[in-house]
């Protein structure tokens, strides 16, 4: 065998592979020149946008499947997609969104998509799409969201019949109770407020999952909301011995773009975790202050701080410290995820800032006007 | 005259919670179980304050309160929903159908339902 009859046999085994490794992904994947013209399609994607019986190269983007953005309701086109990728010069990754593709022949499915350019001697050349069919994904995921909502009115119901029943039966409406049973009933009335607020949380969270939050966003003045989570708490901070104070770091007003509801939920889940996860005699300072554009507001604390391995899942629904869990038994692991969920909708965001022994410090910022 | 409350409920232990606290206030209580039973009621006597449960058989909360507000002989009757689930879509159509209040039923005391009633009936709490 000669020189160049080796380097064939060489070549030849090599497009085998890559042929077949090209055969084998299980995505749909789409490959484009940088005028957004189809190079290569692979078998995933002809039979997911509906071109098994006629080429889509040489196509256009757009004129092989069109897409609809769920999220923000926008309808932006393929192109779109992989443009971001082709007008920067280093490798760039648009991240995983998901849209619903509709397919050549009017199929309509949730996918993920994920574009990256292809670049060759510093030139972008192309993209290279990959996407997933998620039908299955999304089913099971609102299933489950179903099954809180509906599971959650159905414990809804005999919670609020067994709560005004205890009202009326700690107020002595059937007959004066001898003390001890007034005590116990007491306690029944406070752990089937807890039950209540669990399932409302519950909702909540089954609400954010399917985009069904009310929210109407407003100028709303930060300073009275405040004042009114301090004073609600008051209760609560009493019996933790933690004093609560708030800080106006401005002369005017501030007001912020949200909705009342919800920005009241958001100042109270932090200002009652500060209380709780607050040492005895502890202080918990609630700070508003302009920043730029938008408007800051921080909650600090006393407390022990969050460990570096928990900072991560901090805002992960359920996720529950182990502090925390030592701190207060009764949480539901749901108040930050409803924290960053309702500030993210209103294009604000949060973080915080904790340092062992010493306290933490929840920031979140929100856009002061309407965007 | 006792003053009369017409209650819309399903739920036999929310029947029974009305019945009890509302007569005991001195009103007269219907409770029907479900919204086309409280139309033909409020048919045969007006009624001074209604109350309806929005998830119920037959017709729901929202028919009922549609059918009841069409009722020309029910003109200046509050009517207020009580709800389990506390949707906030749920409140803006039932205000924009007619409804005097909508009501979280987790959310309020009993006192503060009664309450409510005595207001709309211009009485001292």
């Amino acid at each position: 065998m000669d020189e160049t009859e080796k380097l064939r046999k060489v070549l030849e085994q090599q497009v085998a592979e890559y042929e077949a490794i090209w055969r084998s992904i299980g995505d749909g994947l789409l490959v484009t020149d940088q005028d957004n013209r189809i190079v290569m399609i692979n078998e995933v994607a002809k039979k997911l946008l509906g071109w098994e019986k006629e080429s889509a190269v040489g196509k256009l983007l757009s004129e092989t499947a069109s897409l609809v953005q769920v999220k923000s309701g926008l309808i932006p086109s393929l192109e779109e997609v992989s443009e971001s990728v082709l007008s920067v010069s280093s490798i760039n990754q648009v991240p995983a969104v998901t849209y619903y593709l509709v397919s050549n022949d009017g199929r309509k499915f949730p996918a993920k998509i994920t574009a990256t350019s292809v670049i060759i001697n510093r030139q972008v050349v192309g993209s290279v799409i990959v996407f997933r069919d998620i039908t299955v994904e999304k089913d099971i995921e609102r299933e489950k969201s179903d099954f809180i909502s509906i599971s959650s009115h159905q414990l809804r119901t005999p919670l609020g019949s067994i709560k005004w029943n205890l009202e009326m039966l700690v107020n002595g409406e059937f007959g004066e109770l001898p003390e001890l049973a007034r005590g116990v009933i007491g306690q029944i009335m406070e752990s089937n407020q807890r039950m209540i607020n669990i399932v409302t949380d519950l909702l909540s969270v089954s609400r954010i999952e399917r985009r069904q939050v009310a929210n109407k966003p407003e100028l709303v003045e930060v300073a009275p909301v405040v004042q009114s989570v301090i004073d609600e708490t008051k209760v609560l901070a009493d019996e933790q011995t933690v004093t609560v104070t708030s800080q106006m770091l401005s002369e005017r007003p501030l007001r912020v773009m949200v909705d009342p509801k919800l920005f009241h939920e958001v100042v109270e889940n932090l200002v009652t975790n500060a209380i709780k996860y607050n040492k005895i005699e502890g202080t918990a300072t609630v700070s508003v202050a302009q920043a730029g554009d938008k408007v800051k507001i921080s909650v600090a604390d006393t407390g022990e701080g969050i460990p570096e391995e928990e900072r991560e899942r901090i805002f992960t629904k359920f996720f529950r410290g182990n502090s925390a869990i030592r701190g207060d038994t009764d949480g539901t692991g749901l108040g930050l995820f409803v924290v960053k969920s309702y500030v993210e909708l209103w294009g604000g965001r949060v973080w915080f800032e904790s340092a062992a022994g010493k306290g933490s410090v929840f920031y979140i910022e929100l856009p002061a006007k309407k965007e | 005259m006792k003053k009369y409350i017409l209650i819309a409920e399903d739920d036999k232990f929310y029947d029974n919670i009305y019945k009890i606290k509302f007569e005991k206030e001195g009103y007269e209580v219907r409770v029907v179980t479900d919204g086309a039973a409280a139309v033909e009621e409020a048919k045969k006597r007006r009624p001074d304050v209604i109350l309806l449960d929005l998830v119920m058989p037959v017709k729901d909360g929202f028919e009922t309160l549609k059918a009841l507000k069409a009722m020309p002989e029910l003109k200046g009757v509050p009517m207020m929903v009580l709800s389990s689930l506390g949707q906030e879509d749920d409140a803006t159509k039932v205000k924009e159908l007619g409804a005097a209040e909508y009501f979280v039923k987790t959310n309020i005391t009993i006192y503060e339902l009664v309450n409510k009633v005595k207001e709309y009936l211009g009485e001292d709490k």
